[in-house]
């Protein structure tokens, strides 16, 4: 018999997991091994489980979704993430593409949807709306998003990125050093690139911009 | 004989010294004390004249004295010389004397200028002051600086507004000066006399009442530029702090609704999962499919929070403004009333094209004529109009990086109730409304003040209780995209296969997964290798199937130019798809069914080339 497809939910609403979770399991071929709330939890499941396939919402607290799918894809490189968003958002997709994601479901299409991607991503064939594909141009280092948005944001280092996200959620600069184990002084030098960069000169500035950048939800 | 000799000379001396005393009362303008002066030079005269002509006709009664004449000679002399030299005297007291009067009238006018500008420096001092109050203050003051106050009046103009003493009335004697704010000539100042005076330095005026006149209004025009720039201050903070607020409430709203939409995902999910458990007849059926259509209109509302809160991704790209609000006014048309009269006016020339997203432009369309129409409950007129936007309009916009030469402005007028002038503020906020519980959601016009600075334009709102209210938003323009130009990136990949089998060879899983979909998407059905031994595998198995070969000529273990020649090798003509990022690689293909695809490709090319190499040019002619 065929080795059921295991799947890890990845989602801070705890409704939202449990009705994926549900669902998925009432599919025979599919098996949800767990579901989590923070993507830290995603990691640490991902590389103990070692999943099929990792659906993970995009709005992650602590550490970051795309981050987050990064650090899988290096620890267990038969995992396959599915990234799943309210939202049909380039910066999103693009972001999903750069950390090899297999799928990109948004949450106003039928629950089916997420069956069908799991079962098609887990033989192999990546999920992406045609609209997407259209898009997709494969290079030297692989497959990616064309036409990338040439903003401001990327201008900034992966760093400097993460920062930026965790000023857009309110963390305070003591916060946000707690939360990257890094000093106070570093987060200053990385604010104060950012906002060079950016020629963004106020933390509200820098929230907004962040949110209309795809970088954080509203 | 001499002594009628020295009589003689006597008399002509004393002559020339009254000559020259007569000449001092001009000098001395008319001195009375003068006059007296000079009769005495004159009778010393007469009476040396008859005292020579008795010795000449030899009157003996009265001899002639030499000594005495000799000293009325000396005398004469002496008054002839001190006559002379007191002229110059006298003229210099004289000036002397004029000067110091002029000084004095010069210093007199000086006081009652810096009286005057006290007095204005007094009145603009207080805080409390208006403008008007100013001017008004100002114009009453300016009689008490000229020469003539009893008959001096004076008027300053303000745009089209007018402060004046109350007996302003121009007359032929006027001093006038320009008032310069910022450099622009916005009014003036003017000062009349109401009956003529003799003529000074500008007809009837002194020189000091110019410098006067030119201080005041260089005074007053400073005050305006002052007072506009503390109004523009002060309009800039209430901006600023309404603008925070929105801010806020978008931020707090985009959070609220983000959460909101997750709960009406599996209130929907969990709904629908329901009715698929039930049987087809069930009771329960009607009432899920309620319960999932009040989550699908709850998302709406999201939706709409979403968008005021800028939380939602928009594709913006050059429209035509005047083509989106004509669609949006056919829409209109099944929404509003018959006792709604829909007057659109569009003016096409300019072409004004704004960089938008015309789901949003089409909604901030929607939601003011709705609003507009909610506003008429007895009927009305509703007029949409586009046309560019004048300097003043276009001048509001906050966005300084907006550069645009350009920028149209679309009106939306009603002739409803109104909105009274202690809410117009509130009008924007999510959640206000001033509709019946029920009746509106208060996110309609907080969606199109979210969308229409989100598109750099800026709304404003005129309204008068029971005349009707104008919305009129201004959006900076953007060059016209011309028709015939394709979009950059095509929406959909066209060529179609059917079912087609493919064998896909890529080593990198996450490349290759996505070309497989691709593939698949396009109605062929796809076989995956990741190295060139299991290319030459699934060749072998599936050799009569397979329709075309696509390979990354860089593959591990069999490289993709060994798999082609093994393929040919045994005897198979299908056709190969080879892609590298090595154009150098391409040059040794071996054969002509084999065709080259070079990195970066995308997948609409990806689709071309199968397509073609599928003989899909052929298969298309022959269906044609």
């Amino acid at each position: 018999m065929k080795e059921a497809i295991s799947v890890l939910v990845v989602d801070d609403h705890a409704m939202v997991r449990q009705m994926l979770t549900n669902r998925l399991d009432e599919e025979p071929d599919i098996t949800v091994v767990a579901g989590v709330g923070t993507a830290d939890d995603a990691v640490t499941e991902a590389v103990r489980l070692e999943p099929s396939i990792v659906l993970m919402d995009i709005d992650m607290p602590g550490m970051l979704c795309f981050d987050a799918a990064r650090t899988i894809g290096t620890q267990c490189p038969d995992t396959r993430i599915v990234f799943l968003s309210a939202f049909f958002h380039d910066r999103y997709i693009e972001q999903a593409m750069a950390v090899h994601a297999w799928g990109y479901i948004t949450k106003s299409e039928p629950e089916d949807a997420v069956v069908e991607a799991i079962r098609r991503v887990s033989t192999g064939v990546a999920y992406f709306s045609p609209e997407v594909q259209a898009r997709i141009v494969v290079d030297a280092q692989g497959a990616k998003l064309a036409h990338p948005q040439r903003s401001r944001v990327s201008t900034l280092s992966e760093r400097e990125l993460e920062v930026l996200r965790y000023i857009a959620r309110g963390l305070t600069k003591k916060g946000i050093a707690r939360t990257m184990h890094l000093s106070v002084n570093t987060v200053n030098r990385h604010t104060a690139n950012i906002m060079a960069k950016l020629d963004i000169h106020d933390r509200v500035e820098l929230a907004r911009f962040a949110i209309r950048e795809g970088l954080a939800e509203a | 004989m001499i002594p009628d000799l020295v009589v003689g000379l006597a008399a002509i001396v004393q002559y020339a010294a009254a000559a020259l005393a007569l000449r001092v009362p001009r000098i001395i303008r008319r001195e009375p004390a003068w006059v007296f002066i000079v009769a005495v030079a004159f009778l010393m005269a007469i009476r040396r004249s008859i005292v020579l002509y008795r010795s000449l006709s030899h009157n003996t009664a009265h001899p002639t004295d030499l000594l005495g004449e000799c000293v009325a000679l000396a005398i004469s002399v002496l008054m002839l010389v001190g006559m002379a030299r007191l002229g110059p005297f006298l003229m210099s007291i004289v000036r002397s004397r004029d000067e110091l009067r002029q000084k004095t009238g010069h210093l007199r006018e000086r006081v009652k200028e810096l009286n005057c500008l006290f007095a204005m420096a007094d009145l603009v001092s207080r805080p409390e002051a208006s403008m008007e109050e100013i001017l008004q203050g100002t114009v009453d003051l300016v009689p008490s600086g000229w020469q003539y106050p009893e008959i001096t009046c004076a008027r300053v103009q303000w745009g089209n507004q007018a402060f004046d003493t109350g007996n302003f009335e121009e007359t032929p004697w006027t001093q006038s000066c320009d008032l310069l704010v910022y450099g622009e000539r916005v009014g003036c100042v003017q000062v009349c006399y109401l009956q003529d005076k003799p003529p000074c330095d500008e007809g009837p005026f002194l020189q000091e009442e110019r410098s006067l006149i030119n201080a005041i209004a260089g005074r007053l025009g400073r005050i305006i530029e002052r007072r506009q720039t503390e109004d523009d201050k002060a309009a800039l903070q209430t901006q600023l702090h309404q603008a925070q607020k929105m801010e806020a409430v978008g931020l707090l709203a985009g959070g609220v609704a983000h959460d909101f939409n997750n709960l009406l995902t599996v209130i929907r999910g969990n709904a629908g999962r329901v009715r698929g458990m039930l049987a087809a007849d069930h009771k329960a059926h009607e009432a899920l499919i309620v319960l999932e259509q009040a989550a699908q209109q709850a998302a709406g509302v999201t939706r709409s929070l979403l968008t005021f809160s800028r939380g939602l991704p928009v594709e913006k790209k050059p429209l035509d403004l005047c083509a989106v609000v004509e669609e949006s006014t056919r829409l209109l048309r099944r929404m509003i009333p018959a006792a709604i009269e829909l007057d659109v006016d569009v003016q096409r020339e300019p072409p004004l094209w704004i960089r938008a997203d015309s789901t949003q432009l089409q909604q901030v369309v929607l939601n003011l004529a709705i609003n507009a129409r909610d506003a008429m409950p007895d009927g009305g007129t509703l007029r949409v109009a586009v046309a560019p936007a004048g300097e003043s309009d276009a001048g509001e916009l906050v966005d300084s990086s907006s550069s645009a030469a350009l920028h149209g402005r679309l009106e939306v007028t009603d002739t409803g109730v109104g909105v009274p002038l202690e809410i117009r503020e509130r009008i924007f906020e999510p959640f206000f409304t001033t509709k019946e519980r029920g009746q509106g959601t208060g996110l309609g016009l907080s969606v199109v003040h979210g969308i229409v600075e989100d598109h750099g334009g800026r709304i404003t709102v005129q309204s008068q209780v029971g005349v009707g209210s104008t919305f009129t938003i201004v959006f900076p323009c953007v060059r016209p995209e011309p028709a015939s130009e394709e979009p950059s990136t095509p929406a959909t990949i066209t060529p179609q296969g059917h079912g087609e089998l493919i064998l896909l060879a890529e080593d990198d899983a996450h490349t290759r997964g996505i070309i497989a979909l691709t593939l698949e998407s396009l109605g062929y059905r796809v076989l995956q290798a990741a190295d060139g031994l299991a290319v030459l595998d699934i060749c072998e198995r599936y050799r009569q199937k397979l329709r075309l070969f696509i390979l990354d000529l860089d593959l591990p273990k069999c490289s993709g130019l060994e798999c082609i020649s093994e393929i040919r090798g045994r005897g198979m003509t299908t056709p190969v798809v080879a892609i590298t990022g090595n154009v150098a690689l391409g040059l040794d293909i071996p054969d002509c069914e084999t065709v080259l695809l070079c990195k970066p490709f995308g997948m609409p090319e990806l689709a071309s080339v199968v397509w073609s190499a599928l003989g899909g040019d052929a298969r298309w002619e022959a269906r044609s």
